[in-house]
């Protein structure tokens, strides 16, 4: 008999495990699917009071759970075997619990009121779309443009990033998100014996459209446009003075990637906060700056040194993090 | 459907989860790997700078970058504008040697060393033009690694000597004919009895017997001379054996003078003349009629006893024909000999003279018949000026000494023919130098606080002084004969004088750089920057400063 038992709950965790992985939103909405239970004459008696809304996860009971040997009606849809278990360890209301607001398309410029349940239950997003987030990213762009062997033994230009973006426009699993970046890119090498050191501060507005494959995966495109403040450093041995220059240049960058949220997909109607890790691959401009290196230091009259134009351009990989709210 | 159960369920996102830290190593290594893959810059990005040394051309200064076997050109454009152009050598840069007008550098290059593939590159002899825009004019490969380079001052050969290697024959040389940039090299090993080349002297076109002019290349070695036709020089060289002294030592070549001569109705006659280092014989070469077919002249050998030790010789005309005269410090006196028939007259002076030039052309009061020439001496404080029209009729007569405040190592002709009367005189001790003028027969003593190194203009319009690593320099304006004084920010390695591109005028160009510790040249550092003036009208408030030059020009 034991071993029995334990089969059928062995069958009927493994069925509702890949029910949910076929359809994430299924089993994390399923309370909202639940009618309201007619009185059954072999329920237990209980008190008709109000209760607090339930858990809609199955697998946090809040009463004890019954056993498949008390032969308890089932509440769920017969034959629903990932509502099977869940039902079994909720406790039945005697009155129907009040129902639960059902969420919306989204509260954007794009939201013109109520969507339907049936279009929600279908892409099961929940309330994940929706949502303000603070970005850290990493980035390496790979300097195709001329000018930059100076700053770096690698044609490559690391750079860490905060920004913020915050979803303006819902309309189902499409979100388009607008926020703003500002990312710190730096690179020194030594040149001949001198030391160079390359600063780049850019300053975007990142507009952004999102499509939410499921909870836990989106697509995104996004385009940063602003400036970015270039300041470069040599060491001038022969005088014994360091060198420096400043530029101001035009920045943009256009990249696509996909996001990952790596926190719990469940009370996604929720407002939680959760964190993201995107990838994300494209193309970064400046605006080409001759960088040309003075002391106040330096001899009068000193020219400046310059290594010509400096184009910082080229393919580039992101990896982010986010916190959502 | 699979791929957005793989990536949202839960399964697989959960089960392989990685922890904090082993989340943010992944982002690490992923940047890493991205970074990897990304292009390397140019290696000679890494090179170090090693200064090498600095040459002073017509136009521009070349630098030797060591470690990218290039030069490096530097050019005035305009005024206070400095240009730097870079030109590829060869690798291995061993040596660079300007010619006497400074309108080409020749470089030696060793090529890659050891040679083990086909496409290494091979010994080289370089030319570069010095105007004020270098370029290379003309490339020649050679055999071996060379270390010795010299220059004909007329431009038209150059030979490069001293091979390097396991085995190497010390006697070949290699034979650049300049005129004619697509001839290759010519080796050539000369037949010493055991020396080795030490110096070379380019002779004029001297006149053979049959009336036609030869240039020659005469090679000193340790105890020989070869002499090479240079309008034949496949041809086998004559080798002239010296003396030996009268203490039975091997005699060794200290100077080589040549004489072209045209006497009127009396037979032609060229002359060589050699003095020795050890012993106080000339010896006297006549090009003679040739005793063997393939060589154009024989050489007629005499050997002339000057009574001691000569400091000096020159072919001098005197009131009674050509003379080799040959100075006797330790006797206060020079001896006239007759190469022609060896008869020698003697002239007794008051100082003991080492040094002689002469300066018939450039003299106040040039004579008729004979040269006039300048005496002056390491070991006393006197100069005098020797009539040799008068010196075998009056001796005694034949010369007007002065003296001066010290002792002169070394008399430096001033280029060009404006100022050509014009004669430098520097001191023994190196505080002190001179500016003699001949037709006035004037000095202008200059005096230093320390050493000090003296450089020509090339356009023979002034003189720059400049104590080594010094933080000023001076301009001796010929015209005027006045010093000006100034001051740069900077020490200076060396100064140069360079026509600007525009043609606008000269700029000089200070070269500041810090040198290597336990570096015994001078020259060699880590870095190299230049201060720009006017060359005409220095002046220390109107300079530009140029840094970091190394990186310039790539």
């Amino acid at each position: 008999m034991t071993h029995f038992v334990r089969s059928v709950r062995s069958g009927v965790t493994v069925a509702a495990l890949l029910l949910t992985m076929v359809a994430p939103g299924l089993a994390a909405d399923a309370p909202d699917v639940t009618a309201p239970v007619p009185p059954q004459d072999a329920a237990p008696e209980t008190p008709a009071v109000e209760t607090p809304p339930v858990s809609p996860t199955a697998a946090e009971p809040t009463a004890p759970a019954a056993t498949v040997e008390d032969s308890t009606p089932t509440v769920g849809a017969p034959g629903n075997a990932a509502s099977g278990p869940i039902t079994l360890e909720a406790p039945v209301p005697a009155v129907a619990p009040p129902q639960r607001p059902r969420p919306t398309a989204g509260a954007g410029v794009l939201d013109t009121g109520p969507a339907p349940v049936r279009d929600e239950r279908d892409a099961g997003l929940g309330d994940n779309q929706r949502h303000v987030a603070l970005v850290a990213s990493v980035r390496t762009v790979f300097v195709l443009g001329s000018g930059f062997e100076p700053y770096a033994e690698r044609a490559v230009l690391p750079s860490f990033g905060l920004g913020a973006s915050a979803a303006v426009a819902v309309d189902g699993p499409f979100v388009f998100a607008l926020g703003g970046d500002w990312e710190v890119a730096g690179s020194n090498s030594n040149v001949r014996g001198a030391e160079t050191t390359l600063v780049l501060h850019r300053f975007t507005v990142v507009p952004q459209a999102r499509y939410h494959f499921s909870r836990r995966i989106a697509g995104f495109g996004r385009v940063g446009i602003g400036a970015g403040y270039l300041r470069g450093q040599l060491e001038d041995q022969a005088v014994g003075v360091e060198r420096s220059d400043d530029a101001m240049v035009v920045s943009a960058d256009a990249g696509a990637g996909v996001t990952v949220q790596l926190t719990s997909t469940r009370h996604s109607e929720r407002k939680a906060i959760r964190f993201w890790l995107s990838a994300e691959g494209g193309y970064a401009w400046n605006d080409d700056a001759e960088l040309a290196f003075e002391s106040d230091d330096a001899p009068q009259r000193s020219a400046a040194i310059s290594f010509g134009e400096l184009s910082l351009q080229g393919p580039f990989a992101r990896l982010s993090a986010a916190l959502t709210f | 459907m699979k791929f957005r159960k793989f990536l949202g369920g839960k399964g697989v996102m959960k089960i392989n989860r990685p922890s904090g830290a082993f989340r943010a190593k992944s982002v690490a290594v992923l940047s890493l790997a991205l970074g990897s893959v990304a292009c390397e810059r140019d290696p000679e990005w890494e090179l170090p700078f090693v200064r090498g040394e600095a040459v002073g051309l017509q136009g521009s200064v070349a630098v030797i970058d060591e470690e990218r076997d290039e030069l490096m050109m530097l050019t005035s454009p305009s005024k206070h504008q400095l240009s730097v152009d870079r030109l590829r050598i060869g690798r291995n840069i061993v040596r660079a040697v300007p010619s006497q007008d400074r309108e080409l550098l020749l470089v030696l290059s060793r090529g890659v060393v050891p040679r083990l593939q086909r496409d290494d590159e091979r010994p080289m002899l370089t030319v570069v033009s010095g105007g004020t825009e270098p370029r290379i004019l003309s490339r020649y490969q050679l055999d071996d690694p060379l270390r010795g380079l010299a220059v004909d001052p007329d431009n038209e050969w150059a030979v490069a000597y001293e091979a390097e290697g396991a085995v190497i024959n010390v006697n070949e040389l290699m034979l650049v004919h300049l005129a004619e940039p697509e001839a290759d090299p010519i080796p050539i090993t000369i037949q010493s009895s055991g020396g080795t080349p030490r110096r070379f002297t380019f002779t004029s076109p001297l006149t053979t017997p049959a009336g036609d002019a030869h240039r020659l290349l005469i090679v000193e070695t340790e105890r020989d001379l070869s002499i090479i036709d240079l309008a034949n020089p496949t041809a086998r060289e004559v080798n002239v054996p010296l003396p030996s002294t009268a203490r039975s030592e091997l005699a060794t070549p200290a100077q080589v003078v040549f004489h072209d001569d045209l006497p009127g109705d009396e037979e032609v006659a060229s002359y060589l003349a050699v003095r020795l280092g050890n012993d106080s014989s000339v010896v006297t070469l006549r090009l003679g009629p040739p005793d063997r077919g393939e060589q154009a002249f024989s050489l007629v050998y005499n050997i002339l006893d000057a009574g001691a030790l000569p400091s000096k010789i020159e072919f001098v005309q005197t009131d009674r024909g050509l003379r080799l005269a040959a100075l006797v410090p330790a006797r206060r006196e020079a001896v006239l000999f007759d190469p022609a028939t060896s008869k020698s007259e003697r002239v007794q002076f008051e100082q003991p003279y080492t040094g002689l030039a002469r300066v018939t052309g450039v003299v106040a009061d040039r004579p008729q018949v004979g040269d006039v020439a300048l005496l002056y001496s390491e070991t006393a404080p006197s100069i005098a000026f020797w009539r040799l029209g008068e010196a075998s009729s009056t001796p005694y007569a034949s010369f007007d000494d002065y003296p001066v405040e010290s002792r002169v190592g070394q008399v430096i002709d001033v280029p060009g023919e404006e100022f050509a009367h014009l004669k430098l005189l520097t001191a023994v001790s190196g505080n002190e130098f001179f500016l003699l003028d001949l037709r006035s027969r004037l000095s202008h003593p200059m005096r230093a606080l320390g050493g000090f190194a003296l450089r020509l203009a090339p356009d023979g319009q002034r003189a720059w002084a400049f104590p080594s690593h010094g933080m000023e320099l001076a301009q001796l304006n010929f015209a005027d004969k006045h010093p000006a004084t100034v001051a740069v920010e900077r020490p200076v390695l060396d100064v140069f004088d360079i026509a600007r591109r525009d043609g606008s005028g000269r700029s000089l160009l200070a070269l500041h750089g810090r040198a290597i510790a336990n570096v015994p040249e001078a020259s060699w550092g880590t870095d190299l920057g230049a201060t720009l003036f006017d060359a005409q009208e220095p002046d220390s408030a109107d300079t530009r400063f140029f840094s970091g030059l190394m990186l310039e020009g790539w």
